[in-house]
């Protein structure tokens, strides 16, 4: 069963389309990465499987539950982490473990002690108090520490340096992830978690774009580096898109042979950032 | 049930600092401006300035042997009319300290719901605008229950501290008055004590709070509504927004039923209150009798009925209106 299914959602804020038939559908055990610039509707589209935001039109079910409806039972099942420390600043550390111990059956106090232990981070502290990194530390403390199927992050480690970064998707790979939890992911850094995404869903006004796994994606995309004697035939295979580098013109290929390519020059896979550009450059 | 517990608990965290605090200072403050008063006037320093008291005001005070007035509890005038008094019936006694009682309360009355007044209104704006509500959102939460535990923790929880504070300070100045009473032939400590209707007043404050609670429902409900619904300025919806329908009732009927029913529940009805006689009615609840009869009224339940419409309204918000 999947963990989440949407079909056809539409948000609009006055004239403006946040979301305008957005699709999107994640199995157990994987990591999606949502990829979209500012404005492409990334955060409407996480807020309204949360429940928090109300879709105008479009059906949705994660977990088997209707978020809008049920958001009570879903956030039994769901964590969530925002690009921004969302933790009540005026609340001890300790008082928002006892919170979230009070209103929610599936978390752990004690594996987010544990998690704790090993940070800097004190329990009679404010949350005020904390760095911005401290602020995510126990955010992700909290999380680890519910027992949730889904784990949705809105541009997680915005503003963090570079350590407390790799550190915080160490932590979610090693503590979190496991074969019948999932992960949906937002981030504009997208070289930072491509390494660790089983599957990339390209929004674009309120659109997905493309909707693919990072094994499909192998298969069906290919960067071929040309010198200019090459450029005329590989221009006539109709190139998603081309861009010059230091090393000679880059095109980006769906669907062609890489056995074929390979004649007219190196062949590699692009990473998401250029995919990205590829795909969404052709359309407006 | 867990649920709510842990609610009221972060209500109660968040606004200890007001509901918990405020009342302890109002109290300080009491006993202070009392006490300074006290010295002062001992030594014969002190003029008590009456004010714009009306004389036949002040014979009646005088005559229960205390001054309302907003310099905190006369207590000199209170012992002064307590000993001049060659012979006092229990009755004449117990309605003289009732009276004492009720003017060390209202202070707390005030402050209480000024307090009140200010937490409903920023509880489902203030984290809207800090972007905190993303988080009370991703916990296991019904916005019902969200709103809910506002208002209980306003009504019903937060004045407990308020009534511990009250009869506290009561106790605190009954306590002075006993040392000030000592030598005197015709009144003792005991029948000062046995008249005091300290206990019996202990209950109607909470009695008056739980039913103050329900009478005071349509302006807690208000404040929570325009607190959901708004997204900039909540302080000017919430008090300039009645003003329209109020001034077109007036320029259109040439009545005031809004601009009264508003007046009406914003006072403190169901708190016990010095008498405020207006032909044969009492005005204000000096009793329980007085308080449960609110009970009775139209006007009550006219207001739980508007109360519960606005609160409906403020989770009907709630589920909406996000970050601002």
């Amino acid at each position: 069963m999947s963990v989440l299914q949407a079909r056809g959602l539409v948000k609009n804020y006055g004239d403006t389309a946040a979301l305008d038939g957005f699709d999107l559908s994640i199995e157990p055990g994987r990591i999606v990465g949502l990829i979209g610039p500012n404005g492409s509707g990334k955060t409407t589209a996480l807020k309204s499987i949360l429940g928090i935001s109300y879709l105008d039109a479009g059906e949705i079910d994660v977990l088997g539950i209707n978020p809008a409806h049920d958001r009570k039972a879903l956030m039994r099942r769901t964590a969530y982490i925002a690009d921004v420390g969302i933790l009540p600043r005026w609340m001890k550390i300790g008082h928002v473990l006892d919170f979230i111990e009070g209103v929610n059956p599936s978390f752990d106090r004690q594996t987010a002690l544990d998690t704790l232990a090993k940070t800097d981070i004190k329990l009679d502290k404010k949350v005020h108090t904390l760095s911005k990194g401290m602020n995510v530390q126990l955010h992700l403390a909290i999380v680890l520490a519910i027992n949730a199927e889904l784990l949705v992050l809105d541009e997680p480690t915005l503003g963090l340096d570079i350590l407390y970064r790799q550190q915080f998707y160490d932590a979610v790979l090693n503590d979190y992830f496991e074969e019948q939890r999932s992960i949906l992911i937002t981030t504009h850094e997208v070289r930072e978690i491509e390494h660790i995404l089983t599957d990339v869903v390209f929004i674009h006004r309120g659109r997905s774009v493309l909707n693919l796994s990072m094994d499909q994606l192998e298969v069906e995309f290919a960067k071929v580096t040309a010198g200019p004697d090459e450029l005329e035939v590989l221009r006539a295979l109709q190139p998603l898109s081309e861009r010059k580098s230091l090393q000679g013109t880059e095109c980006i290929f769906r669907g062609a042979d890489r056995a074929m390519l390979a004649q007219h020059g190196e062949v590699a896979t692009p990473n998401l950032a250029e995919l990205f550009v590829a795909v969404v450059g052709g359309q407006s | 049930m867990n649920t709510m517990i842990a609610l009221f608990k972060r209500e109660w965290l968040e606004h200890k600092g007001g509901f918990g605090w405020g009342p302890v200072i109002v109290s300080g403050v009491l006993i202070a401006i009392t006490l300074i008063a006290l010295v002062v006037g001992s030594v014969g320093a002190a003029h008590i300035d009456l004010g714009d008291m009306s004389d036949d005001d002040i014979a009646e005070a005088e005559s229960y042997g205390i001054q309302l007035s907003t310099d905190g509890i006369n207590l000199s005038d209170l012992v002064d009319g307590l000993l001049a008094k060659q012979s006092w019936t229990e009755a004449e006694l117990a309605q003289g300290l009732d009276m004492f009682r009720h003017g060390v309360a209202a202070p707390f009355y005030l402050v209480y719901f000024i307090i009140a007044f200010f937490v409903l209104l920023g509880a489902l704006y203030d984290d809207r605008k800090d972007r905190t509500v993303l988080f009370w959102k991703s916990i296991p939460v019904t916005d019902t229950e969200t709103v809910l535990s506002k208002l209980i923790t306003t009504a019903w929880v937060a004045p407990a501290a308020t009534i511990v504070m009250i009869f506290a300070t009561q106790v605190f100045f009954l306590i002075v008055v006993t040392f000030l009473i000592i030598g005197s032939d015709h009144l003792s400590t005991w029948q000062v004590w046995s008249n005091s209707g300290l206990i019996v007043g202990f209950f109607e404050l909470i009695v008056g709070y739980v039913i103050q609670g329900l009478w005071a429902l349509p302006i807690y409900g208000w404040l929570l509504f325009v607190s959901s619904a708004v997204t900039k300025v909540p302080f000017v919806w919430a008090v300039l927004t009645p003003a329209v329908p109020m001034l077109l009732e007036r320029a259109v009927f040439g009545s005031m039923v809004l601009a009264k029913g508003v007046g009406n529940h914003l006072q403190f009805k169901a708190l016990p209150m010095a008498a405020e006689i207006e032909g044969d009615t009492v005005e204000n609840a000096v009793e329980l009798s007085d308080i449960f009869a609110l009970l009775a009224t139209t006007d009550m339940w006219f207001g739980v009925v508007v109360g519960v419409a606005f609160m409906s309204g403020a989770v009907y918000f709630r589920r909406r209106n996000n970050e601002i």
